[in-house]
């Protein structure tokens, strides 16, 4: 077994459980976690005794989403009004953004179920994740939400594929936070329970698949899968990565510099205050639970 | 009007109600009942009385899906193919059938040019579910199950199933063949409405003349826009490769999990079949004995 150092790799009940594990950083995603994660998907999906995989985040959250200081976010001059870093021309930001680093489809095509186990934030990538898993479950303090929108960012098709047209729009390009119970109503998941039960429900579900043979849930699993690959779906991701080129690259001075500003001169807490402050309070996010009614 | 031996023509109130009629196998389809279903639609079809269909099983049960009884060839293991024959042969009978139910009849249903409503209450597990779903308007009694438990011992899904739930809802239940009850379906978007038992043909026939007061070529556009839109955003595409891998599924059977259920089989007939299938998996957690 591979020594791995931001997740965890633990058999048990018939599969894998793989816990993304930085739980300081809200496990947000870094470069070297994506490497261990499909390493470790691999490594599943080669180990006959492992049936289905269980994904989850360790720690309150799932998955706070691309580590903003490693990774997109880094520290860059930016040219004004040009909207450009200092050093990078227009053709090194179109290289650098038409890399799909996180090979999402990866996790879409393994030939072994990939269960989504979410808990507390699952934003941004984190969100994305969760969402090409092949089933999710959710805890009911689970709080999705794409807020990289806000300072310039794309959403995914995945969103689409799974909550339609019309509720992928809403939520898509507003970043506005979803709490469980709205994830589920537009099917972004299959089932909330308590935060407690959610790994003896997902693993309940692994140990269900592990009576069926093999052959056939890898077969049914592709019934489906490359079935919407067929019905266009590919065709769909592939756009979708060439336009996370523009929707990074077109930034507008009076909307991203301020949030620079911050971020570089006041630190994260002041950033997100300033990037989500006039959003709130969230109309679908967990807090708003008693104005719509539901507790 | 043809005699039919295995389904009930009748109709009525602007429409016909075609019973799947074989109610002591709890309406299990086998071949003879197939092609009677194929010759009422297509008498259906082109009889200008009639504005819609609704399909249903006697008996108060839909189908329980293919019929399975009978006496299967002994298996050679390790190959799990029946003794005596080959891997070529089966593959290509298995792919064969697979095509014609998949491109050829469940196709035809869905390019139907009049609205097939489906009328299920009770069981509707493996390839019922699958007539069920590909209905064009489908009203449910609270009783109905929906169910493919076929994928336990090594059969396919359909992509129906995906198209109307959902990725995740379709793979939920696909891959561990666990049922659905009457409410789970509705919430998953795989029927209509969901209708008292006693009302259930009464809803369907209103819904028929409701559908008559609409002009035949409106009806038929209409539809047509909704099948062939989805056959052009790749239904058909999808369809396709699933009619593939419905053989591949299939052909793959593994010892350790097919042996002791053929061996139960041969025993103690489906029943006990059945028990041993499916008991790991109850109790069945979105089943009709889970509500509470």
């Amino acid at each position: 077994m591979t020594d791995y150092q931001e997740i965890l790799y633990e058999k048990q009940r018939g599969g894998v459980l793989i816990t993304l594990n930085r739980p300081e950083a809200l496990n947000a995603i870094t470069r070297s976690m994506l490497r261990e994660l499909h390493q470790a998907l691999d490594e599943a999906e080669a180990d006959p005794e492992i049936r289905a995989i269980v994904l989850t985040g360790a720690g309150r959250g799932f998955c706070s989403g691309f580590d903003q200081r490693t990774t997109s976010g880094r520290r860059r001059d930016m040219q004004w009004p040009q909207g450009m870093p200092t050093d990078m021309s227009t053709a090194d930001l179109l290289n650098y953004w038409r890399k799909d680093d996180a090979k999402l489809l990866h996790i879409f095509e393994l030939t072994k179920p990939v269960i989504g186990a979410v808990r507390g934030w699952a934003m941004g990538g984190g969100c994305w994740l969760a969402l090409f898993t092949h089933i999710t479950i959710a805890a009911e303090d689970a709080v999705f939400a794409q807020p990289e929108v806000r300072h310039g960012s794309n959403t995914t098709f995945m969103w689409t594929l799974l909550a339609g047209f019309k509720n992928a729009i809403r939520y898509g390009i507003t970043g506005d936070h979803i709490d469980a119970g709205e994830a589920l109503r537009i099917g972004l998941v299959n089932k909330v329970v308590p935060a407690d039960q959610l790994l003896q429900e997902c693993f309940s579900i692994v140990e269900r698949i592990a009576h069926v043979p093999p052959e056939t849930v890898k077969i049914n699993l592709a019934i489906s899968t490359m079935g919407l690959q067929m019905m266009g779906l590919r065709d769909a991701l592939a756009l979708d990565f060439e336009l996370s080129v523009p929707a990074h690259m077109m930034l507008r001075e009076e909307f991203r510099r301020p949030l620079d500003e911050a971020r570089f001169n006041q630190g994260t807490k002041a950033y997100l205050q300033l990037r989500d402050g006039p959003f709130q309070p969230e109309p679908f996010g967990p807090r708003s639970k008693k104005q719509r009614g539901l507790e | 009007m043809s005699n039919y031996e295995t389904i009930l023509y009748e109709k009525q109130r602007k429409g016909v109600l075609i019973t799947l009629n074989r109610p002591n196998a709890l309406n299990a389809m086998n071949q003879d009942l197939l092609g009677e279903l194929d010759q009422a639609l297509a008498e259906a079809e082109t009889d200008p009385d009639i504005r819609a269909v609704v399909l249903t099983g006697a008996g108060g049960t839909f189908s329980v899906g293919e019929d399975i009884s009978g006496n299967d060839p002994g298996t050679a293991w390790p190959y799990g193919i029946p003794e005596g024959s080959s891997l070529v042969h089966e593959y290509n009978r298995l792919r064969d059938a697979d095509r014609r139910d998949i491109l050829g009849r469940q196709l035809y249903r869905w390019e139907y040019p009049k609205p097939i409503i489906g009328a299920i209450s009770g069981w509707c597990l493996g390839a019922a579910s699958w007539l069920a779903l590909t209905c064009h308007v489908t009203i449910a009694a609270d009783d109905a199950v929906f169910g493919q438990p076929q994928v336990r011992h090594g059969a396919n899904t359909d992509f129906i199933w995906v198209a109307l739930a959902g990725f995740k809802n379709a793979l939920r239940y696909s891959l561990t063949g666990d049922p659905v009850d009457a409410k789970e379906a509705l919430r998953m978007g795989l029927v209509n409405q969901v209708v008292p038992k006693d009302k259930l043909l009464d809803e369907c026939f209103a819904f028929v003349e409701r559908i008559a007061h609409v002009p035949p070529e409106t009806v038929k556009i209409n539809l047509a826009i909704a099948t062939s839109g989805m056959e052009m955003m790749g239904l058909r595409k999808a369809w396709t490769l699933n009619a593939e891998l419905a053989a591949m599924a299939r052909l793959t059977k593994r010892e350790e999990f097919n042996k002791h259920l053929e061996d139960a089989k041969k025993k103690g007939g489906v029943e006990a079949f059945l028990e041993a299938r499916d008991k790991p998996f109850q109790p069945e957690p979105f089943g009709p004995k889970a509500k509470k």
